[in-house]
């Protein structure tokens, strides 16, 4: 009977009933990838590091000296439960030729592996573990990849010392200690009989080899202290240090975790309309049912089982769905990652079973009103001709609208709650959306330099040249460089003076405690260049000024005094204020620019910058930058917007993903758009017919319906951009903090942000609805005849 | 008197289940200007659809519909659509109005959406003239759910007169009322008729056809016969010829 009842229904209200369908299908695919996507994401980077086996302490080391004798040190560790090694070969820009003998880009240095001497495990693209490398090819990072355009079955050649080798690349891996997009140094694994090459020769194995340690341990501080006195060390720290590093690629992962959030919310606010807005087309089923004496039970029962079988089969299918869907959305934003959770799709099935019972729910509650129905309804057609309140639409006396206008105005004010659906789905989707574009207009923006250099008009990367000067006495040769660097192009008709800011590794000692830290230091530059957040910069040799991230782990603040030993010599500095700096994530001090430091401490100099002295404007200053590349054939000059966005290294990720964002909620909006003016029409057909009959063209009527989404977009979009400022600062503002700034001035990109994006959605809502709103062609006055 | 409507062997042909049905059969009418006829007939003989077909809101499958001389089965949509807002007015049995507008702002529509008329001020004045005549203005400002049947069936024929049509069409405007409604509706009608509206309607109702100066009996898709009312007769010897002749074709 019930079978009999349902296929009746399903067949008589075919539009409301495939509208529904879809609508449960939709909701389903976001909710279960929505759910999944949440879980692999907030399992993060313990999920990736636990399947690498990074275990809780890493060290890199380099130089002949330390092998072998950091592994006698840390053997000796009581607290370290295990330990695993890589050795590594240690390469930079030039070691490494495409196949027309071109330098291929290596961010910071790069590293070749053997497959036979891995500490971790490396995943292939499709986070499988790597178990095998074939003589004579090579399986590059992924970002390495992508970064210098190479594609699978291209040729590359790495030479080190006399060493040297044309390897095919076979494939791309994932590298859980230096493939996020902060550090971005890539790795080379190839075969044994390939890598022994370089080992084997002399002068590679005494500079350019080291050794990275992967150490389990319940005290990584007793592991800190232990090998505080060993030299050739390059990096040491804990597991929880490189998920910090992962925050770049974690901003990505979060965007898909709030865009399915997103998703979930507007799937059950349409899929809450459109039950609703059913049951409402059969009230006077209802009423005729309640008339021939069924029970209300029985009317809610057969109500319950129809939305049931619907729910079953659309989350069925949604499910299905849901795991290509949710796999692309990740794969997408995270590709060095490896994301994954035990349970596997576990948790699209509790997404689709989820949506199910929330159907069944939503009918049960709106089913409740049966019990209220009457047959009068039935003649009424639903309407229970009892209402307490006025409608709030507007009077045509009061207004001056054509019709098409004054009824889409009238309609959204008479049955809000119909339209705040639009508008709650369209802004929602429009304000994640606009925090991504505001996160990425700002990190290749100028106004976040001051968190990685002082200001500048050009910013050099050369680590080649910048790295030879780590050595006692380099000082004389650096500034020998900064000369002959002026000198050049100021005689290529581009006057400047040339610095460099250098990072140095000193130990602190805060109240009885030893922190080995990093410590900024301009050259040529003064430290009160530094625009600081609290206090004053370093006036003198004994000032210092830190990050919170300083404070954090020693506890000393402004107005305290702190010791430093710059190699035997000690000093008391006075901590005079702090500043904010994204260099080595916020963990590093600012020095004056007279203290006593020395090259034999220097870990890793930055940029080269350049000053122009003859004041030119930026559109000069992007000429020469274009003069000097060509000049130096080094692609890595930037200006400072442009280094901005070097230095976050995300931005190009995340201004992909912001248009793969608008896509996504071009999507949305063209998939709500359709689902409820289809609805809208079915719901008045009548009205339409009637408008048709008394004189209305064809035009009127589909401009009516379409104002009424042009208006409820409009809306939805102003409050999108009203809301996505203080939003951008509540959501990003504390990721920008973990990587130490905590206080972000945001490039608002009005024409781009505000009326571009917000605009493409309009014109996208506006064309959607037209198309479905032609629908209401086929709907005419003689309809008047048959609407009963 | 001029002729309003004229139709030349008007037939409508519907296809169901690959079976084809003749509902009107060359039907060949004139309406004068000023005339009030009913269309009367059995249920299925074909009355809605003539009227439906004659207004122009159905296209006849063949044959002329000529409305001020001009061929409307020939018409474009959108003018169509314009002579219908300009010159014509429904009434329908089911009083349908748009369910988020005032019964003033439902009878006012149809003018905001023709350009003539005058100003909208006009036009307010003149929905509210037309509601003060038909006995309704107190209700202007409710919601359609609000008032009688009645007050809406009457409402429904303000709104087809709020652009001054040359000719009403009502298919059966009284069908859902009762008879106090009826009779008050049908005076109304009556009273536009004397002003100058030619009206075509069609009825089951004898007792309304009565108030016709014609009335057109439909059976099978063909014009049966004509009546023609003694406007001198009173309203009851009207019924009773008319009720008389209805017997004689079988009614």
């Amino acid at each position: 009977m019930l079978g009999r009842i349902l296929k009746k229904d399903l067949k008589r209200n075919k539009t409301m009933n495939i509208i529904l369908f879809l609508f449960v299908i939709i909701a389903s695919v976001f909710f279960a990838s929505g759910i999944y996507n949440f879980v692999v994401v907030m399992n993060g980077t313990d999920y990736m590091f636990e399947k690498a086996g990074l275990g809780d302490y890493q060290i890199v080391t380099i130089g002949e000296y330390s092998i072998g004798r950091t592994e006698e040190t840390v053997k000796a560790i009581p607290e370290v439960a295990g330990y695993s090694i890589d050795t590594v070969v240690y390469v930079t820009k030039g070691d490494i030729l495409a196949e027309d003998g071109s330098k291929l880009e290596v961010t910071n240095s790069g590293m070749l592996d053997s497959i036979d001497r891995l500490g971790i495990t490396f995943f292939d693209k499709d986070d499988n573990a790597i178990t095998s490398v074939d003589e004579g090819t090579v399986i590059v990072s992924g970002g390495f990849l992508r970064g210098n355009s190479l594609e699978i079955g291209d040729k590359i050649t790495l030479s080190k010392g006399d060493a040297k080798a044309t390897l095919t690349i076979a494939g791309t891996l994932k590298d859980a200690v230096f493939g996020s997009e902060f550090m971005g140094n890539p790795r080379f694994l190839m075969n044994e009989s390939d890598f022994a090459g370089f080992v084997e020769d002399e002068t590679v194995f005494q500079y350019y080899c080291g050794e990275l340690f992967y150490i389990r341990t319940d005290d990584p501080s007793a592991v800190s202290s232990a090998i505080s006195g060993l030299e050739g060390i390059e990096y040491a720290d804990r597991t929880a240090s490189l998920k910090m590093a992962y925050i770049m690629n974690l901003i990505i992962a979060f965007v898909v975790v709030i865009l399915s959030i997103c998703l979930m919310i507007v799937s059950f606010l349409v899929l809450r309309f459109s039950i609703n807005f059913s049951i409402g087309e059969d009230y006077r089923e209802i009423g005729v049912m309640k008339a021939i004496g069924i029970g209300d039970r029985k009317i809610r029962n057969l109500y319950l089982f129809k939305y049931a079988v619907i729910a079953v089969a659309g989350s069925v299918i949604g499910f299905f769905i849901s795991i290509p869907f949710g796999d692309i959305l990740l794969d997408a934003m995270t590709k060095d990652m490896v994301l994954g959770t035990e349970l596997g799709y576990v948790w699209n099935i509790t997404g689709s079973v989820c949506v199910t019972l929330l159907v069944i729910l939503f009918a049960y509650l709106s089913t409740s009103r049966i019990k209220k129905l009457t047959p009068v309804d039935a003649v009424r057609s639903g309407q229970t001709g009892e209402r307490f309140r006025k409608k709030g639409g507007i009077r045509i006396a009061k207004n001056m609208f054509r019709s098409s206008w004054y009824l889409a105005v009238n309609d959204i004010l008479s049955s809000p709650k119909r339209f705040v659906t639009v508008i709650i789905t369209f802004s929602l989707c429009t304000v994640l959306m606009l925090m991504i574009v505001n996160t990425a207009n700002t990190m290749k923006s100028e106004k976040i330099l001051y968190l990685f250099a002082p200001e500048a008009d050009v910013f050099i990367t050369d680590t080649d040249k910048a790295t030879s000067f780590i050595h006692a006495g380099g000082e004389a040769e650096l500034d020998k460089y900064l000369d002959e660097l002026s000198k050049r192009f100021t005689n290529e008709g581009m006057p400047c003076t040339s610095r460099i800011r250098l990072i140095y590794t000193y130990q602190f000692e805060v109240e009885g405690t030893t922190y080995s830290y990093a410590v900024e230091q301009n050259w040529r530059t003064k430290a009160s260049d530094h625009r600081m957040s609290e206090g004053k910069a370093p006036s003198n040799p004994n000032e210092i000024a830190v990050t919170k991230h300083f404070t954090e782990l020693t506890g000393a603040k402004p107005g305290d005094t702190v010791r430093i030993d710059y190699g035997g010599r000690t000093e008391e500095l006075l901590i005079t204020g702090y500043y904010q700096s994204m260099n080595q994530l916020g963990k590093v001090v600012l020095l004056h620019e007279d203290a006593p430091t020395d090259f034999s401490h220097l870990t890793s100099p930055s940029q080269f910058m350049l000053d122009f002295t003859d004041d030119p404007d930026q559109k000069t200053i992007d000429e020469r930058v274009a003069r000097i590349r060509e000049l130096t054939g080094n692609n890595e000059v930037f200006n400072a917007s442009e280094f901005c966005a070097d230095c976050v290294r995300v931005y190009p990720v995340m201004s992909t993903v912001s248009k793969l964002l608008l896509l996504i909620v071009l999507i949305v909006v063209i998939l709500v758009t359709v689902l409820m003016e289809r609805s809208f029409i079915a719901d008045e057909k009548s009205e339409i017919a009637i408008a048709k009959a008394v004189g209305f063209k064809d035009g009127t009527v589909i401009r009516w319906h379409v104002n009424r989404f042009f208006i409820a977009a409009l809306a939805a979009m102003l409050l999108a951009v009203i809301l996505s400022v203080p939003m951008t600062e509540l959501c990003i503002s504390p990721i920008f903090g973990m990587m130490g700034a905590s206080d972000i001035d945001y490039n608002y990109d009005i024409p781009g942000c505000f009326v571009m994006y917000p605009g493409i959605i309009m014109i996208v809502t506006v064309i959607t609805a037209f198309i479905t709103a032609l629908y209401t062609k086929k709907i005419v006055s003689r309809d008047t005849a048959g609407i009963e | 008197m001029a002729t309003v409507i004229e139709t030349k062997d008007l037939c409508k042909t519907y296809v169901v289940d690959k079976r084809q049905i003749n509902v009107l059969k060359n039907i060949n009418l004139k309406v004068d200007e000023g005339e009030m006829v009913a269309i009367m007939g059995p249920s299925g003989s074909g009355k809605s659809t003539l009227l439906y077909s004659i207004s122009g809101m159905d296209q006849a499958t063949s044959g002329k519909v000529l409305f001020d001389g001009e061929d409307i089965s020939k018409m474009k949509s959108t003018d169509l659509a314009e002579t219908r807002l300009d010159k014509m007015g429904f009434i329908f049995q089911q009083m349908y109005m748009m369910k988020n507008l005032t019964i003033l702002d439902n009878i006012l529509l149809p003018a905001i959406e023709s350009r003539k008329g005058g100003s909208r001020a006009d036009k307010i004045k003149k929905g509210e003239d037309l509601m003060r005549k038909l006995g309704i203005i107190e209700v202007a400002d409710n919601d359609i759910n609000e008032v009688s049947g009645g007050q809406l069936q009457r409402a429904c024929i303000c709104r087809s007169m709020i652009n001054s049509p040359k000719i009403l069409f009502a298919d059966e405007p009284t069908g859902a009322l009762n008879r106090t409604s009826s009779n008050e509706v049908m005076d109304e009608l009556v009273k536009l008729n004397k002003e100058g509206t030619t009206i075509m309607m069609v009825t089951h109702d004898s007792k309304v056809a009565s108030r016709c100066t014609r009335v057109l009996y439909i059976v099978d898709g063909n014009i049966r016969g004509e009546f023609v009312n003694d406007e001198n007769s009173g309203e009851k010897d009207r019924e009773r010829r008319l009720n008389n002749w209805l017997m004689d074709l079988g009614w």
